[in-house]
């Protein structure tokens, strides 16, 4: 009976014996009906067999290191010597028509790597990485508001309900792993505008991100309360045969036979899901380089090594929402340096730890890792201790995938307001960071009601210079 | 072909994809049109129109018509139709020569492609006499000409078919006639039951039950079918399955997010406009009425005030549940954003154009200018979601669904109820507390001079040789020995135990057979009895003192001598000395304040001392209205502590509360049921101690300190009490984790009434002259005279003649009794009737949001790409051009939403009707005749068959816009009835199907083929399209076979996906906070965005929720029980055949049985026919709709 599923289905199966390369060369050569990444649409195809990228790519995952609240810029990678020295003068610039005065930075910048690129003494442990790491000084956002900001990041959209990033990604490349879902987003507390941050949206449901809020239960029905496996094995073999049954007497029609596939994919995830998930197996000392021996830096030091067990294992996108201390942990409107060191003790380490592994695995050179919030903070103090939401100027971080380390791209003014230098707006990003995964950021389309939908809008500007 | 392949070695893989088509010879010209329009004119306007256009001619090229590619520039014509080799544009495009274009980067292979194709078949290009502006603004409403969706619904005749006998409604006869243009033929009827489960999946989303089968098997009737349709039609569910379809299409969520939005800005009420779809479809609303009042039902109320059209309002709830992001700065952004988002739903779901893409610059495509944009725009800015810009999260507009007249009424019920309530609490409590005083004081005056002289004598009798028993001394005194036993306890206490000692070493122990006369006990019996006079007759002429007396609820001295600490010095009790209540004592596990000594205007006064996580409390409700007395001073460093309250900090409903803010100013709580009247008052200076003052009633809340009024708040009349607060809490708030109180608090007193003035100036003087001046003009009562301290202790809860609450009313006269029962059971019924709630509901309102520049009624500004900050020219509101014509209406006074909803439905707007019966079609075949059914425009998909689609808009609005006459003409049509079963192809082994050899199978599978080839896709319906169940229907179904459904109607969503109610009730929010993951797992709405066709995603995870989801334990497992209940006999194979009936509708293959048989076959294994109840809803049969 097995002589009716088709060759797609086969290979499918097969897949999953297989490492990811063999099955991505043979995808390839089948690629001749999905030349264009955007022929997935049909229900014919598993929708997240791998796809060939639009060409060559130099990553081919990614890691998205969220820092919700808006890290401030003159902080931690963007040092302002003249804010320092204007400390309390009045800001030349209104923040949304009201004055208020410069705070200076009360953490001190120090040289580091062979590049000698400035972090402040809030990242000691990432700042030994930074030959790996390419810094972007001239982010710039449309939204000072959270929500807003999250969904820009997020999604490329403020307002309505689009795609998000990952949705986007796995949409275009499928994943390497059939056995686990494509796009990962691990947050152990709540996350600000929830689902719509890491949704599929118009996409089909197949791109959405899986929320993994609780590792010891990493994906929702990952075992069967009733039965073992080798009952369920027999029950499966007895659905297979009703389905043969059903379909022997249709014409070909492949949503019949991608959903059969489809339990058996969800079969062997019962198996492949738990153990990724797994840390149990991590020796001590990979868990003293994730900080998972301190208490502090325990909880995002475990999602750093998740994230590393997954693009390990074939993910092809995963989030980190750093929810430590609330859902948006880096908004100090007041409290800076207690906040700030707080949040950085936190990630520090674990970060470190990702980029060390990731690199001695191998896995940095095509694993795109990017850090950074929604927006930056303003140079100018609220209260005594805060700094109000930045738009128009902030710092974020990528590494590894093809993207030059010890980097500096881009340059806000002397007081870290304005973004004066190869400004990146957050399409830009976007668009960036689809070309380093080998897609064209305007030929990755959607048509949803009669339009062509992208991640970038109808913007985005490729900044070639970041790539090696 | 071979030149392009050496050209473009790279368009092989994607041109083998064309070539079937591109070879095919009867391709017509509509065809030809549709790819020109989708593929081809987008992508001259997107790359090449901006250089080559109206405005610039580079090289002399003009790429927007057809003359002027054929004319072509200066290197010659730019295309040579039929020709692409010899093509100038497939050249520059292809980069292969020196001309490479577009000069940004090269084109994709797809688009190229589709270049070659164009040219390849001829260049069709459309419409093209005058030339063909694309993009000029000014020219926009040219493009109507073009647009097939504009011209008008045209009638047409029923068209020739060759075929004889299959048309049986006016639609077969389209559908015949494309399908034989084609030399295709329609496929065979379905059978049965495959039919009835189909209508019945898709006219009310559930599978049809055995009996409904075997109703429609057994009806002879020749209209067995009709009659079908008609009761699925009349079906409650109707309305529940074709209601979720609109709501698809207006974004419909039940709430924005559960979690950060405070519910007053969240649109919690939406379900009330989801209740009115359903009902609107199931009374089979005419549409054109059901779009009006969606967009206007606010200004179609009755013109008669006592009226009120409370659907009407609701309904404009499609408008009110706006996609916004909440913003805390920029509310102009958040205004426009809700405007966009009214216009994108509005000309989507109703027009099928996508007006909004018109926001920021003129349509790429569609005859809509940013002023056709900004005209629509003027009408929604001159509406409103928000009451008025506020910081923070702002509130939205909710209006009440009852007439003011019976608002006022309830209204007036309701506050009523207060009074009376406020009036009875208080009262009850303090005419039972009366009861109780008069009781004790009586006890005091008669049992007195005989209990105290007995007492005293026993203890005397003590240091006899041989002392009498306590029971027989009591005996021998006519008294219970518990009544002893409490007198010598109570003696024996503070601050008691001084003037029992006095007693003694007087002249007590020296008399000894005549000690209950000794004189030391008649003085004091005689002071005592004189205190008691003293203390009636104060009262009795001061009806000040009187209404005092009779109000108080508590007063805490902390002079009070009889305070009783533990060895740290941390109070254990603190009496109550005001009134008829219980004592103030440390929380559980907490420790209590502190008693110490502060200077106070440079005499040191006791005080309690709170260091911020002492706590006291006593046992009281609140009273709902009253007053509060305290003499303070909070610790100048602890910043928003609460000092003293009836409410829980971390709700903040109820209550009423005193809290110090972070700079030493005061903030009173005062809450009823969410609504506050608190009062705010900023920092004394310099921050000592102070008298506080605060009163809660009919006048509001009023706050004096030092007996100035320093703030009053009259948003509330009375507060109400959280159930959960049983207890005043002192030091801290009544719940929760909010900061406790740091400082030193003197005095503290409460009454159960609003004080007067002249009652609260007596007050505060008697407070004042205590704690606050230099040198006290009067002394506390507790430090000279131990009489009235005595006194005091008899009525207090440490007294010997206490009793507990419970046992008071036996104590009482047969009159108190029932006097207080009356009173209490009015009370009673007063608390326990629920407070008649105005339903309410989230509209739209006329008029633009006050406080900001949109007030009123305004034409709009163009907003310059679509930012609010850069307006340009104002454009009247109105309508896009290229959709008005002269019998349009115009806009004069009001919005214009009212001309709008006129506007949409007038019967020669040619979109509304296409659209909506192009809805209904794509709900019955899975696919429109439009395929992009919310969007008509130049990108949309033109109409599979276009005489057909004009055919049912024009039946549509003939029928008076009846969406259930649809229903019928389509249903009843042979098209709709056909198998979706296609003879299986001949490379796939046959197994289980008869005669695979037969001539007629041949038949069918040739023109199987030939369908495969001509018509890929089946727009031409040769056969019906199998279709995957929508999330809701899944669910559905697992609750309907199982027997577990619920069926009933509306009402607010639920949140567990365990809970038996259809899922259209299943909660959805649009940041999916809180809400059961199971509709995005099946494509389900996320309502954040407008739904034109669910996707019919299959992935794993879909798999694991069927095979593992508790919830599926339980639907199997009722199945099963079901089965075995209902099955006919025990014998398995019955069973068997039951779970098909009831799950697949129909009856089981012998093979099936058989697999059936082995699954349920093993004994050892528990739950077998759950397991396999199981399987057959994860199979595929179950889930899909042939």
């Amino acid at each position: 009976m097995s002589t009716n599923i088709n060759r797609r289905s086969i290979l499918l199966r097969s897949g999953a014996g297989f490492g990811a390369v063999v099955f991505s060369a043979l995808l390839a050569d089948e690629a001749l009906a999905v030349a264009d990444v955007n022929g997935v649409s049909t229900a014919s195809e598993y929708p997240l067999a791998p796809k060939r990228p639009h060409f060559p790519a130099r990553a081919k995952r990614i890691i998205f290191l969220f820092m919700p609240g808006g890290p401030s810029q003159v902080d931690t990678f963007d040092p302002k010597p003249r804010l320092n020295r204007d400390n309390g003068l009045p800001s030349p610039k209104l923040y949304l028509g009201q004055q208020r005065n410069l705070l200076a930075s009360p953490w001190k910048f120090r040289r580091h790597g062979q590049s000698g690129l400035e972090v402040s003494e809030l990242f000691p442990r990432t700042a030994t990485r930074i030959d790996d790491i390419c810094v972007i000084r001239s982010m710039v956002t449309d939204d000072p508001n959270h929500p807003g900001g999250c969904l820009l990041m997020n999604t490329g959209e403020r307002v309505f309900s689009r795609p998000s990033f990952g949705a986007w990604v796995t949409y275009g490349l499928g994943t390497e792993n059939q056995n686990l879902p494509g796009f990962v987003a691990i947050g152990p507390g709540p996350i600000i505008e929830g689902a719509r941050q890491y949704g599929s949206s118009f996409l089909p449901a197949a791109y959405q991100g899986t929320l993994v809020s609780n590792p010891t239960e990493p994906l929702r029905n990952l075992a069967s309360t009733q039965v073992n496996h080798e009952r369920q094995r027999r029950e499966l073999d007895a659905l297979s045969r009703l389905n043969n049954l059903h379909r022997e007497q249709r014409a070909k029609d492949d949503a019949l036979a991608a959903r059969m596939e489809s339990f058996e994919l969800a079969f062997r995830m019962q198996t492949a899901a738990p153990e990724a998930f797994e840390l149990k197996g991590e020796t001590a000392a990979t868990n003293r380089q994730y900080g998972l021996d301190r208490p502090e830096t325990e909880q995002f030091g475990r999602q750093c090594l998740l994230a590393r067990r997954l693009v390990e294992r074939g993910v092809r996108f995963v989030q980190l929402y750093h929810t430590t201390g609330g859902f948006q942990p880096w908004d100090q409107h007041s409290g800076l340096k207690a906040g700030h060191e707080k949040n950085a003790m936190a990630t520090d380490q674990p970060i470190a730890g990702l980029l060390t592994d990731l690199n001695a695995r191998g896995l940095l050179e095509d694993t795109l890792v990017l850090w950074g919030g929604e927006f930056g903070r303003t140079p100018t103090a609220e209260g005594k201790d805060g700094r109000d939401h930045h738009p128009f100027g902030f710092t974020m971080w990528m590494a590894g995938g093809g993207v030059r380390g010890g980097m500096v791209y881009g340059a806000t003014d002397e007081f870290g307001w304005d973004a004066i230098e190869n400004r990146m707006h957050v399409h830009d990003l976007h668009a960036t960071m689809l070309h380093l995964l080998g897609l064209d950021h305007e030929r990755l389309t959607y048509r949803f009601a009669g339009r062509d939908f992208r991640l970038t809008d109808v913007h985005g500007q490729v900044a070639f210079d970041i790539i090696t | 072909m071979r030149m392009l392949v050496r050209f473009f070695p790279c368009l092989l893989l994607v041109l083998q994809g064309w070539l079937p088509n591109a070879c095919c010879s009867s391709r017509d010209d509509s065809a030809a049109v549709e790819f020109f329009e989708t593929a081809i004119r987008p992508l001259f306007a997107e790359k090449c129109v901006g250089c080559h256009g109206p405005k610039k001619q580079e090289a002399g090229l003009r790429l927007n018509s057809h003359t002027g590619a054929i004319t072509g520039g200066d290197s010659g014509p730019a295309i040579l139709p039929g020709d692409p080799q010899k093509s100038l544009l497939i050249r520059a495009v292809g980069y292969q020569s020196e001309l490479k274009m577009p000069p940004d980067g090269k084109l994709a292979e797809k688009e190229i492609a589709n270049l070659v194709r164009w040219i390849q078949d001829g260049a069709v290009w459309p419409g093209d006499e005058r030339g063909d502006p694309l993009v000029s603004s000014d020219a926009v409403s040219a493009t109507k000409s073009n647009l097939w969706s504009l011209q008008p619904v045209s009638d047409s005749a029923l068209p020739e078919v060759q075929s004889q006998g299959w048309s049986v409604s006016s639609i077969d006869f389209f559908i015949l006639n494309a399908l034989e243009k084609r030399e295709l033929r329609p496929g065979p009827p379905a059978d049965q039951r495959t039919l009835l489960r189909r209508i019945t999946y898709d006219l009310t989303g559930l599978p049809p039950s055995p009996a409904e089968i075997d109703q429609f098997l057994n009806d002879p009737s020749p209209a067995a079918f009709e009659n079908v349709v008609d009761r699925l039609l009349a079906s409650p569910h109707y309305g529940e399955r074709w209601g979720r379809h609109w709501l698809d299409v207006v974004r419909y969520a039940d709430a924005r997010d559960l979690i950060q939005l405070p519910i007053d800005s969240d649109f919690r009420e939406a379900w009330r406009y989801r209740d009115w779809v359903v009902k609107a479809f199931n009374h089979d609303l005419p549409y054109d009425q059901f779009v009006a009042m969606q967009i206007a039902g606010d200004l179609m109320q009755p013109d008669d005030p006592a009226m009120i059209d409370a659907d009407a309002l609701v309904a404009t709830g499609m408008l009110a549940i706006a996609d916004f992001v909440p913003g805390d700065v920029d509310k102009d952004q958040m205004i426009a954003d809700c405007v966009n988002d009214q216009i994108d739903v509005v000309g989507r779901a109703v027009l099928g154009m996508t007006i909004a893409c018109a926001r920021c610059h003129d349509h790429k495509f569609d005859p809509v200018s940013t002023e056709d944009y900004y005209s629509l725009a003027g009408i929604f800015f001159s509406s409103r979601l928000i009451p008025g810009p506020v910081p923070g999260n702002t509130p939205l507009v909710r209006v009440p669904l009852l007439p003011a007249v019976e608002i006022k009424a309830i209204e007036a019920q309701s506050k009523h109820d207060r009074q009376r309530l406020a009036e009875l609490s208080g009262f009850v409590q303090t005419s039972s507390d009366r009861e109780y005083a008069a009781y004790l004081q009586n006890k005091v005056v008669s049992s007195l001079p005989h209990d105290l002289p007995m007492a005293v004598e026993y203890i005397r009798r003590a240091n006899d040789a041989k002392p009498p028993t306590l029971a027989e001394f009591a005996t021998a005194h006519n008294a219970e020995p518990e009544t002893l036993q409490r007198w010598l306890t109570f003696l024996r206490r503070q601050p008691v135990l001084p003037v029992l000692n006095e007693l003694l070493k007087d002249d007590v122990l020296s008399n000894e057979p005549t000690s209950t006369d000794a004189p030391a006990i008649r003085k004091l019996l005689n002071q005592l009895a004189a205190i008691a006079d003293e203390r009636r007759e104060h009262q009795s002429s001061d009806p000040i003192a009187r209404s005092l007396a009779e109000s108080q609820v508590l007063q805490f001295r902390a002079d009070d001598r009889s305070i009783s600490t533990d060895n740290c010095g941390q109070i254990l009790l603190w009496p109550d000395r005001g009134s008829i209540s219980d004592d103030a004592i440390p929380i559980t596990d907490t420790p209590g304040p502190r008693m110490t000594k502060a200077s106070i205007h440079d005499r040191l006064r006791p005080v309690i001392r709170f260091n911020g996580n002492a706590m006291l409390q006593v046992p009281r409700s609140v009273p709902v209205t009253g007053s509060l007395f305290a003499v303070f001073r909070p610790d100048p460093d602890a910043a928003g502590t609460r000092l003293v309250g009836w409410e829980d900090s971390a709700v903040g409903q109820h209550g009423v509360g005193l809290m110090s803010t972070a700079d030493g100013g005061l903030h009173a709580i005062l809450r009823r049921t969410g609504a506050s009247g608190d009062v705010v008052l900023p920092a004394p200076n310099p921050v000592d101690f102070r008298l506080i003052s605060l009163t809660w009633g009919t006048g509001g809340g009023t706050c004096f300190r030092n007996g100035e009024k320093v703030g009053a708040n009259t948003a509330i009349d009375s507060v109400s009490s959280d159930p959960a607060i049983t207890a005043l809490h002192i030091g801290g708030p009544g719940s929760g984790t909010g900061q406790r109180f740091r400082g030193d608090l003197c005095e503290l007193r409460v009454y159960a009434m609003p004080v007067d003035d002249a009652a609260r100036v007596r007050v505060e003087d008697e407070l004042r002259s205590r704690w606050l001046t230099p040198t006290a003009e009067q002394v506390p009562l507790a430090e000279n005279d131990p009489a009235a301290d005595l006194y005091d202790e008899l009525l207090s809860p440490r007294s010997p003649y206490w009793i507990d609450s419970e046992q008071r009313l036996h104590a009482y006269s047969e009159e108190a009794r029932q006097r207080l029962a009356a009173e209490n059971e009015e009370l009673q019924s007063l608390k326990n009737k629920s407070a008649a709630e105005i339903p309410r509901a989230v509209v739209i309102q006329d008029g633009g949001v006050p406080g900001t520049k949109h007030d009123g009624f305004h034409d709009a500004q163009v907003y310059i790409r679509g930012n609010p900050a850069k307006p340009g020219k104002t454009v009247p509101r109105g309508f896009p051009k290229s959709l008005t014509n002269a019998d349009s209406p115009t806009i004069h006074d009001g919005s214009g939403r009212r001309e709008l909803a006129r506007w949409l439905t007038q019967r020669n707007n040619p979109l509304t009707a296409r659209v909506m019966v192009n809805r209904i079609w794509q709900h019955h075949f899975g696919t429109g005749l439009v395929r992009t059914s919310t969007n008509f425009g130049f990108r949309g998909e033109r109409p599979s068959h276009p005489e057909l689609l004009d055919y049912l808009a024009i039946r549509f609005m003939e029928s008076g816009w009846s969406v259930k006459a649809m229903h019928r003409l389509i249903v009843l049509s042979s098209v709709y009835q056909q198998s979706s079963m296609r003879p299986p192809d001949m490379a796939e082994p046959q197994q289980t199907t008869g005669n695979p050899g037969s001539a007629a199978a041949e038949v069918q599978r040739s023109v199987s083929r030939l369908a495969d080839e001509v018509d890929p896709e089946n727009r031409l319906l040769s056969y019906m399209p199998r279709r995957r169940l929508e999330a809701e229907a899944i669910r559905d179904s697992l609750l309907a076979v199982s027997g577990l459904l619920d069926p009933s109607p509306g009402g607010p969503g639920f949140l567990e996906i365990a809970v038996p109610r259809r899922t259209l009730y299943l909660m959805s929010v649009r940041t999916g906070a809180k809400t059961a993951d199971f509709s995005s797992l099946f494509d389900g709405p996320n309502g954040g965005g407008i739904i034109e066709r669910r996707n019919q995603s299959i992935v794993a995870p879909q798999a694991l929720f069927l095979l593992n989801d508790v919830w599926l334990d339980q639907v199997s497992a009722t199945l099963a029980a079901r089965i075995a209940r209902d099955a006919l006999s025990n014998d398995p194979e019955a069973r068997v055949r039951l779970l098909y009936e009831v799950t697949l509708a129909r009856a089981p293959t012998s093979a099936e049985i058989e697999i059936g048989l082995q699954l349920v076959a093993n004994s050892d294994e528990t739950d077998s026919w759950a397991r396999y109840c199981r399987v057959i809803l994860c199979s595929n049969e179950f889930i899909y709709v042939d």
